[in-house]
């Protein structure tokens, strides 16, 4: 069993040691730009899956993996007006696994940036890394997405991927003809996708 | 109930339907025959005003409004719900979710045991698991499972004008058997006609419609009754 805790960051360059299994059921940023770094000790298994609704972030999340840790984040994120996120995955044991799924969302006519980083570091063994980035875009409310991934270890696996759809006027038009307005269909079909409790 | 006057619909740069003439009372069935391409699915998806045409001549009056250029969620809440050739998917909206909210959206709310109740009713006529509305909207289901998704919503909001685009596309021989008892049963009770594309003369002759209208060459070419649809069959759309 992980122990269930929030993160709440507050400063500038916030960092946090995970020295026993840890399940993070919500997140809070601040408005100012913040680097949040978190290093996870051997064995250890770090997860989150939860929906975070964002209104003008600008940060960067930085996760170490050391020998045997599990990283398992399940995110849906909800941007709201201008934001730039980094989410960074850093592998610099052996023997680590990391799994990256993200949903996201733009509210409203805006753009934010979702970057994510995978990293294997040089001299490690036995690595795994999968991530998986969905963002669904809709007109003028537009997350620009950019997934990159660095190995630099040749014994590692490493997958990952990234999915831009958007809201297709036939989904909109099958909602519409079950008697439900545009903007109403709209919200269905967002919420929907973030859903990961599926 | 439902008339359709010169109707022309195009797309952006092509005619698709022309000078359609079209009157459906209630009680009545008819079934839409043609050729592939001939506009039949064209005319079904025109008259829930789909954004992709434009109608550039004629009107639709449904119930004495003139619903011509209504939007589709207008359409839909005044009665008339459209079951297409291929339902899409809405990934992560459970059924039961979408029928709540369209029952909402349609101003006949159901408490939860209401819901439920007539959930466990519906799925037994169609024939379907009592779970099948907790599934999500039309995801990783069989193109029969899809259809009997539809009419499950259908039999919730209990529409005036049904309008099914092939229903029997992707039904086995039992499956066309148990969608003809919920529609035949659905007519029954409700005042409400059906507005149907098939080909499928076991459908059509468990449904017993009232008229066959011929679309060929982007219009209504023929209409009559039953001796219509053999006839077509015999002879074969070329030779019309």
């Amino acid at each position: 069993m992980s122990k269930e805790e929030k993160i709440i960051i507050k400063e500038k360059i916030q960092n946090i040691n995970v020295k026993e299994n840890l399940n993070i059921i919500e997140w809070q940023f601040p408005n100012d730009p913040f680097v949040c770094n978190i290093y996870l000790d051997d064995n250890v298994v770090f997860e989150t899956n939860c929906l975070i609704n964002l209104e003008k972030v600008n940060g960067q999340i930085n996760i170490y993996s050391n020998n045997k840790s599990i990283v398992n984040i399940s995110l849906g994120i909800v941007f709201n007006e201008e934001n730039n996120l980094e989410i960074k995955n850093s592998l610099i044991g052996n023997e680590a696994y990391s799994k990256i799924m993200i949903k996201a969302i733009q509210k409203d006519d805006e753009k934010s940036i979702l970057k994510t980083v995978g990293i294997i570091n040089e001299k490690t063994k036995n690595n795994e890394f999968l991530e998986q980035i969905k963002v669904l875009n809709f007109k003028k409310q537009q997350i620009i997405c950019l997934p990159e991934l660095l190995v630099y270890s040749n014994e590692a696996v490493a997958n990952h991927n990234a999915t831009i759809k958007n809201i297709d006027v036939e989904e909109l038009f099958y909602l519409n003809s079950k008697g439900l307005s545009n903007d109403l269909a709209k919200k269905i079909i967002k919420e929907g996708f973030l859903n990961f409790n599926k | 109930m439902f008339d359709i006057n010169d109707l022309t619909v195009k797309t952006s740069d092509k005619e698709l339907l022309n000078n359609i003439n079209l009157k459906i009372n209630e009680g009545e069935i008819h079934v839409l025959m043609g050729p592939n391409g001939a506009g039949k699915s064209t005319l079904c998806k025109a008259i829930l005003s789909h954004p992709s045409l434009k109608k550039t001549k004629g009107k639709i009056i449904f119930e004495k409004q003139d619903i011509t250029n209504f939007s589709t969620d207008k359409i839909a809440r005044l009665g008339i719900y459209y079951i297409a050739q291929s339902p899409v998917a809405i990934e992560g909206v459970k059924n039961a979710e979408l029928i709540r909210t369209a029952l909402q959206e349609v101003g006949h709310p159901l408490d939860i045991f209401s819901f439920n109740k007539e959930s466990k009713k519906y799925s037994e006529e169609l024939n379907v698991d009592k779970n099948f509305i907790h599934r999500e909207v039309n995801v990783a289901m069989s193109g029969g499972e899809k259809k009997k998704n539809e009419l499950l919503t259908m039999l919730f909001l209990k529409p005036k004008l049904i309008i099914l685009d092939e229903i029997d596309s992707g039904l086995d021989v039992d499956a066309i058997k148990d969608v003809a008892k919920v529609l035949i049963e659905y007519q029954k009770n409700n005042s409400c006609a059906f507005l149907i594309v098939s080909h499928q003369e076991m459908l059509i002759n468990l449904l017993k419609p009232t008229h066959i209208h011929l679309v060929m060459d982007k219009t209504i070419k023929r209409s009559g009754d039953i001796s219509l649809m053999k006839e077509i069959l015999e002879k074969g759309f070329t030779n019309f």
